[in-house]
């Protein structure tokens, strides 16, 4: 006799209602798992294309909470960044999101400074690369060229301005797969900001440690008013954007926490009202109350971990759905870790033990001679 | 009335249960379900309980069987009182076997699983299933081990129930109505598994019934009148 | 990196505020005082994405200008730069205006440069240079008439008022917050009190210099149109060079051409 058979025929007896319970409980994690899935890839994608790039240090003028580096004029920097040990090279990057066509939503518009080691990640599948930083011409990743239906030779406008498409790149980072990447001469052109970059970054020696990396951001903090020197990882994690995709995936969490827990509280609190008299029974024959709690605690997580797989499937598909839609396309590259996915299903059993616990503990106090005497 | 059966002649002649003036009361005291009862069964007896519906009878067999505790008076199993037992359940799943009008049994489980059910959370138990087609098998089910409740007769489903009574060998089978909802022929058949069971292992069986003809089929009947024992084998008390 | 950085609020400039009525003059003159200092600036350029819907519901194709200014407690001048589509990279508008003279405004277009009426609209827009100028802050009248909230954010009620109006507005009534200074609403009448306008901030932010920066706004003339304007993108330190706002060749065309 096994008690996870016995559990789980309980469960089966009443299809509708197990139904409709796992359906709640598979929706929330749903939700949990795509939500966390796009901000934890999110910041990912990021991640790795700073980490691509062969950025060690970004130097920039991170403002205020909710914003993004603002413009600086590179040169008042760059030569104090350079005399600083270990730094090898100090590149400008400008960026902006700009809507480069009505059918398409805004896109990320780099400006790279021509012949530095940013662009050596790259990989040119099809035209060529800007030859000099004169050249006024746009290199798009795979994913804009697909999202601009252009091709090497066509025009883009860019703040009114129709520049040739030279080439087309892959890189191992979706963020640049969906950027238009130009020199950077050519950007601060286009926006009307001449010399100015809103991150330097900092390629250091090999044989850099991390108190180096510690010392090089101390010093920018002392001699450099305004302005921080951070690693990619920071960067991305002080980005607006990932710190409020984080916040809504740890909001989802808490909340089909919450609900999963109450759903089947619910549930087999209705599961052993109805199952009073069997229960009594189940003591009469012998059993120990502690047994009986099993039961039910083996029921509700049996139930929150069936959701749990189902609604781990569906967050999957979800999130692969939406990387799909149109307006997605690009921003969104899922993360599922094996770890996270555990620690879902872990979740899962959690919400059943605490969601039975109480219906559980009820119905070990049932009082026998009472329960049988129910018709 | 009826000779002493020659198991609890022959054995012993010490109480497997007796009581001292028990009592037990609901709503406050307003009902007095027993009023001082006072009984003594020896090891092996066949005892039936009789009495006017609501007399005190299923009463008596839950303080037997620990499913209620006693207003008043005290209980002995084998002159071991009640109130020092620790674990209730664990009296209830080596010692008795309760066999009930309504049967009880789990729609969800089939035959075997129902008889098994006592079995669960008894630690070294691990021949369970061996025991228990064991036991169907005497019980003439051995066809009818994978059937669900629901398809089987009344007298197969007493059976089976009989069978989840005995699976952990109790010392007591405490019988409500055992034939209360069968017919005649079904009933007798029941009643001959019992004494049957009883026989081979031993058993000391309670059994309440309003029927005499089932009364008559035990070596001793106690009948019972608003709470207490009125004659016991005929004797008035 | 959906990080427009925004240099400065869009509904800029202002220059001493006129005299105040004894009875709110403490309020009100701070509230003025606040809102001043916020607009002052060595130089900003604001980039802006601006969608029109007609009365008859027709969504316009949206276009883009840039916002470059200028603004001291003496002077303020802006430049107005088209954008995209590419037929409006030609079309400049400068404003200037001093506690001296009186708001000024040019505009030059491939053909010439000519001085235009700073009442009228841009591109059929809800946009108004007038406007971008907020020149009621220097009318003689204001004060404070209450309280109010727009959209959660809890405001304080200053009608500005001038009997002698350049154009058709005499009345101006601004939801001001008292933290921040960014006025959320603001509404200009007319004589007869009737509402020409409403510009609405729908969403602000934090800049790096800890002003607040309209980053979303909305104008709506009733019966006429309603615009959507979106900051994308801007510098909070631009460099104004002694001829950021000369147009090419001042006065060669009448302004009837
Ligand atoms: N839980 C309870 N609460 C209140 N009164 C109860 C309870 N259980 C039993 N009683 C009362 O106690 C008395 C004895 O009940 P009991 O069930 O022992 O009678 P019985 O002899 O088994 O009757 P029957 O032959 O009808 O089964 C009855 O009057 C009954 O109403
Ligand atoms: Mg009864």
């Amino acid at each position: 006799m096994n008690l996870l058979r016995f559990a789980f025929d309980n469960l089966t007896r009443r299809p509708a209602r197990t139904t409709l319970t796992l359906s709640a409980i598979a929706l929330g994690i749903a939700a949990i798992v795509a939500l966390t899935a796009i901000a934890w890839g999110f910041e990912a994608s990021w991640q790795k294309a700073n980490d691509a790039r062969g950025t060690d240090l970004i130097v920039t003028k991170l403002a205020s909470e909710n914003t993004m580096p603002s413009p600086f004029v590179a040169e008042k920097v760059r030569p104090d960044l350079l005399k600083l040990p270990h730094v090898q090279e100090v590149v400008g990057l400008l960026s902006e999101m700009l809507t480069v066509s009505y059918d398409a939503p805004p896109m990320f518009v780099f400006g790279w400074q021509f012949d530095s080691y940013l662009w050596d990640h790259l990989q040119l599948i099809d035209g060529r690369w800007p030859q000099s930083p004169d050249d006024a011409v746009i290199v798009i990743g795979t994913l804009a060229a697909e999202l601009l239906q252009k091709k090497t030779g066509d025009t883009i406008e860019i703040e009114g301005v129709a520049l040739p498409v030279a080439g087309i790149f892959q890189s191992s980072a979706l963020v640049e797969n969906g950027a238009l990447i130009l020199p950077l001469l050519q950007v601060q052109q286009l926006t009307d900001k001449p010399g100015k970059v809103n991150v330097l970054n900092l390629q250091l020696d090999a044989s850099a440690t991390t108190t180096d990396v510690a010392h090089i951001k101390a010093q920018v903090r002392a001699t450099l008013p305004g302005f921080v020197a951070i690693t990619s990882g920071e960067l991305v994690s002080q980005n607006a954007v990932v710190r409020i995709s984080k916040a809504m995936s740890n909001a989802t969490i808490l909340i089909a926490s919450l609900v999963g827990a109450l759903v089947v509280f619910n549930t087999m609190l209705m599961s052993i009202s109805e199952r009073t008299r069997e229960i009594g029974v189940l003591l009469a024959l012998g059993w120990h109350p502690r047994t009986v709690i099993k039961l039910i605690i083996s029921e509700s997580a049996m139930l929150t971990l069936a959701g749990g797989i189902i609604g781990i499937l569906l967050g999957i598909l979800l999130t692969i759905g939406l990387e799909h839609i149109e307006l997605m396309r690009g921003k969104i590259d899922g993360l599922f870790s094996p770890p996270f996915l555990l620690a879902v299903l872990g979740l899962s059993i959690i919400l059943g033990i605490l969601g039975g616990l109480y219906p559980a503990i009820k119905a070990a106090r049932t009082h026998p001679s009472q329960a049988l005497r129910q018709e | 009335m009826k000779p002493l059966s020659p198991i609890c002649s022959v054995t012993t002649s010490t109480p497997v249960l007796s009581s001292r003036n028990l009592t037990l009361h609901f709503d406050q005291g307003r009902t007095k379900a027993l009023n001082g009862v006072d009984i003594e069964i020896i090891e092996g007896e066949f005892v039936a309980v009789t009495g006017p519906s609501g007399c005190g009878k299923s009463s008596l067999l839950n303080l037997i069987g620990t499913l209620d505790q006693a207003s008043s008076g005290e209980l002995f199993f084998r002159q071991q009182p009640y109130s020092s037992m620790t674990d209730l359940s664990e009296f209830r799943r080596e010692q008795v076997g309760f066999v009930f009008q309504s049967f009880h049994l789990i729609p969800t489980l089939t035959t075997l699983g129902n008889v098994l059910l006592p079995t669960v959370g008894r630690a070294g138990d691990h021949n369970a299933t061996a025991r228990a087609t064991a036991l169907l098998q005497q019980m003439g089910l051995e066809s009818r081990l994978d059937h669900f409740p629901s398809q089987l007769s009344g007298g197969e489903r007493q059976r089976v129930a009989i069978a989840r009574a005995l699976i952990n060998d109790p010392t007591i089978i405490l019988a409500d109505e055992p034939t209360g909802s069968l017919d005649s022929e079904n009933a007798s058949h029941v009643l001959d598994v019992i004494a049957n069971m009883r026989l081979r292992k031993s058993l000391t069986v309670v059994m309440v019934t309003h029927d005499p003809n089932v009364a008559a089929r035990a070596d001793r009947e106690i009948c019972m009148r608003d709470g207490k024992i009125v004659t016991d084998n005929g004797v008035n008390l | 990196m959906i990080f427009f950085r925004l240099a400065t609020a869009l509904l800029v400039l202002s220059s001493t505020p006129g005299q105040l009525h004894a009875a709110d003059a403490m309020d009100a003159s701070v509230m003025i005082e606040k809102v001043v200092n916020m607009r002052l600036s060595n130089g900003f350029e604001a980039r802006m994405q601006i969608e029109v819907r007609n009365a008859d519901h027709r969504i316009l194709p949206p276009f883009k200008l840039a916002v470059i200014g200028e603004s001291s407690l003496k002077q303020q001048r802006l430049l107005l730069r088209g954008i995209a589509p590419a037929k409006l990279r030609d079309i400049k508008l400068t404003v200037e205006a001093t506690t001296e003279k009186a708001l000024k405004a040019l505009q030059s277009t491939a053909s010439g440069t000519t001085t235009v009426d700073p009442f009228v609209p841009l591109f059929d827009s809800g946009l108004v240079p007038w406007d971008l100028m907020a020149p009621w802050w220097r009318w003689p009248e204001q004060h404070t008439i209450g309280h109010d909230a727009v959209d959660d954010h809890a405001c304080t009620l200053i009608r500005s008022f001038t009997n002698t109006p350049a154009g058709a507005v005499s009345a101006v009534i601004s939801c001001i917050d008292t933290d921040t200074a960014l006025a959320w609403r603001t509404q200009l009448f007319d004589k007869q009190h009737k509402l020409l306008r409403t510009i609405t901030v729908k969403r602000a932010m934090r800049t790096s210099t800890g002003k607040m920066a309209a980053k979303k706004l909305s104008i709506e003339q009733p019966g006429i149109n309603s615009s959507k304007i979106t900051i994308y993108s801007g510098d909070e330190h631009y460099r104004i060079l002694p001829d950021t706002f000369r147009l090419p060749s001042h006065n060669t065309v009448t302004p009837h051409e």
